[in-house]
């Protein structure tokens, strides 16, 4: 980051947004005007739509007219596959704000005979840019050019950096696409980033334990700071990339000292007078033993205090959500008439995991509840790479936070009696309080107990209470006499 | 077979763009089946270079029958010029 001298203008070039928020915070403020940004993926990692995107948020948010340079699909194949995103190029084209320069393949044979330059190109990009008086070019891709000229690779070099350096001194902030072969490894075929591009961009699309995980990565930002490392993103229709900075995975919020009701007063008064406002409280147990219990309590012991609240389920329908409910003397569909309560059931494997959490913040930002329950997080692991779920744990965590909203999460654990899942590991770090829900084997009696193993910044009870459920809910009783059986629960037996 | 039509797209009065014009003017004179040839400056006729597709310079593209073909570059080597595009030598009389 030391070069800042040896580009096109001296000094800090003016960034421009390129529409994705996230990929702005990266490069904090956008693509560099005067400079050319080198974008490198594998097919099918999303640079074609990076680069529309950077050309229609000029046209419809910033009133900067663009020129597409195509040397893959022809100009009527990109409208058709982009209209899907939102954006109307074809409109945008008849209205003199977007012109296309189609250099995709003819149907004739060629051959080389003799030198050749690109002056043709040149020529032509710069006569679209004066048409519709662009500030913003794509060029898509530069290796289909070398595929074109196969064996032609130094004059191709040459020429690419004569082209590149005359659309830096008109000004344009320039975007050009590569291919890529591998996710790690060699940038781009042919190394075109070595002299084409002053910043250099990657996106990949990684297949791990047969789960996809859409990322972008700024390399290098000549003469200018960017946020390192891998930002994980995913594409919406309507809106194009939508991408979540790792910036905002940072746990910087404040924390409260405001105490709400976990819905249960007996766990309230475990808690040390309930939990914290902004605070997120992990509720673990096997199947049966009352997780989805104790977030139906969470919720209407909220919208009792006069809060609103959200349920998103993934393991059980909406029918079977009320009709537990119902059975503990909640009455779901009530409180949904009343405004006070949403709940969204959705099946795990509908979307990704990014694109579950862009569902999440569209359901919060509809319903601005002042707590969410998640029953299962472990529904939703099933669904993506250990990387991917701890991204979207934290990116979920903390945009609770920042919202102050109080939240929720249940999770199975693994074995019936207790043991720690992968996912209890990863989430356990993450979340201010932890309650265990485990079965209880006491002599010939199976009973459930609940702890409180973790509350981050209070005093809570450390000792298991028994508990039982009837029709009004969950009641906590006295703690178990003698020690109970506790194979790897984590608590004072620790055996695990 | 009906005459070859020939187009060189060049950009500016260049050597390069030089080179190509004698080469073709060579080509023209010794394929007459090739003598319908047309230079154009895609420097002051940029719609043409859009409607071709062009992409380097200089180009040659030659329209036969239904059949269209395009050289890229000088053109230095005739023969092979020649060849690819199918032309016929002139015969030469004994």
């Amino acid at each position: 980051m030391s070069e800042t001298k040896g580009g096109a203008s001296s000094g800090l070039s003016e960034k421009i947004p390129t529409g994705i928020a996230a990929f702005d915070e990266l490069t904090m403020g956008g693509l560099p005007r005067g400079r050319a940004t080198l974008v490198g993926g594998t097919p099918g990692s999303g640079k074609t739509v990076l680069a529309t995107q950077f050309l229609a948020h000029g046209i419809a948010a910033c009133g900067e007219n663009g020129v597409f340079v195509t040397f893959e699909e022809p100009p009527s194949d990109i409208e058709t596959n982009m209209r899907g995103f939102g954006w109307d190029l074809a409109q945008w084209r008849r209205e003199g704000r977007l012109a296309f320069v189609d250099v995709s393949p003819p149907e004739d044979d060629h051959v080389v005979i003799g030198e050749f330059d690109l002056s043709g190109l040149l020529s032509r990009i710069a006569h679209a840019v004066a048409a519709v008086q662009a500030k913003r070019v794509v060029v898509d891709s530069i290796t289909q050019l070398f595929d074109h000229f196969i064996g032609a690779e130094a004059p191709l070099r040459r020429e690419l950096f004569r082209i590149t350096a005359a659309l830096k001194r008109m000004g344009l902030a320039v975007l050009m696409t590569a291919e890529r072969n591998v996710e790690y490894g060699e940038i781009t075929r042919h190394r075109i980033e070595e002299f084409v591009a002053d910043n250099v961009v990657i996106m990949r699309n990684v297949l791990h334990n047969e789960k996809r995980r859409r990322t972008i990565e700024v390399l290098k930002l000549r003469g200018s700071n960017h946020v390192e490392g891998e930002a994980p993103f995913t594409m919406v229709s309507g809106q194009g990339i939508v991408a979540n900075p790792l910036s905002s995975l940072r746990l910087e919020q404040q924390s409260s000292t405001l105490r709400i009701t976990s819905g249960n007063p007996q766990l309230d008064e475990m808690c040390g007078g309930g939990f914290f406002r902004d605070s997120v409280t992990l509720v673990s147990g096997a199947t049966g033993t009352g997780k989805t219990l104790l977030a139906t309590h969470f919720l209407a012991g909220g919208i009792a205090a006069g809060e609103r609240a959200l349920l998103l389920g993934y393991e059980e329908s909406r029918g079977q959500l009320f009709r537990n409910a119902l059975g503990w003397g909640i009455d779901f569909e009530a409180l949904e008439r009343r405004g006070k309560l949403a709940v969204a059931c959705m099946y795990p494997e509908a979307q990704g995991l990014q694109a579950h959490l862009l569902t999440i913040q569209r359901l919060v930002d509809e319903h601005r509840p002042n707590r969410i329950a998640i029953d299962s997080l472990s529904a939703l692991e099933r669904v993506s790479s250990e990387t991917g779920f701890r991204e979207f744990l934290i990116s979920l965590t903390s945009f609770i936070k920042k919202r102050e909203i109080a939240g929720l999460y249940s999770a199975t654990s693994t074995s019936l009696i207790g043991g720690q899942s992968v996912s209890e590991q990863h989430i356990s770090t993450l979340t201010d309080s932890i309650i265990l829900l485990r079965y209880i084997p006491q002599g010939r009696t199976m009973h459930r107990g609940l702890m409180v193993l973790k509350m981050r910044g209070s005093e809570h009870a450390k000792e298991i209470r028994q508990f039982t459920i009837d029709g009004s809910g969950m009641h906590l009783g006295s703690g178990f006499d003698g020690m109970p059986d506790l194979p790897g629960g984590g608590a004072e037996s620790g055996s695990a | 077979m009906g005459p070859f039509r020939l187009q060189l797209y060049i950009a500016g009065d260049t050597p390069i763009s030089q080179k190509a014009r004698e080469n073709l003017q060579r080509l023209c004179e010794r394929h007459p089946a090739a003598s319908e040839a047309v230079v154009i400056d895609i420097l002051s006729e940029p719609a043409l270079a859009d409607e071709a597709r062009i992409l380097a310079t200089p180009t040659l593209i030659c329209e036969h029958l239904t059949r269209s073909k395009r050289i890229i570059g000088d053109l230095g080597d005739t023969d092979r010029v020649a060849e690819f595009l199918g032309l016929q030598q002139h015969p030469i009389e004994p």
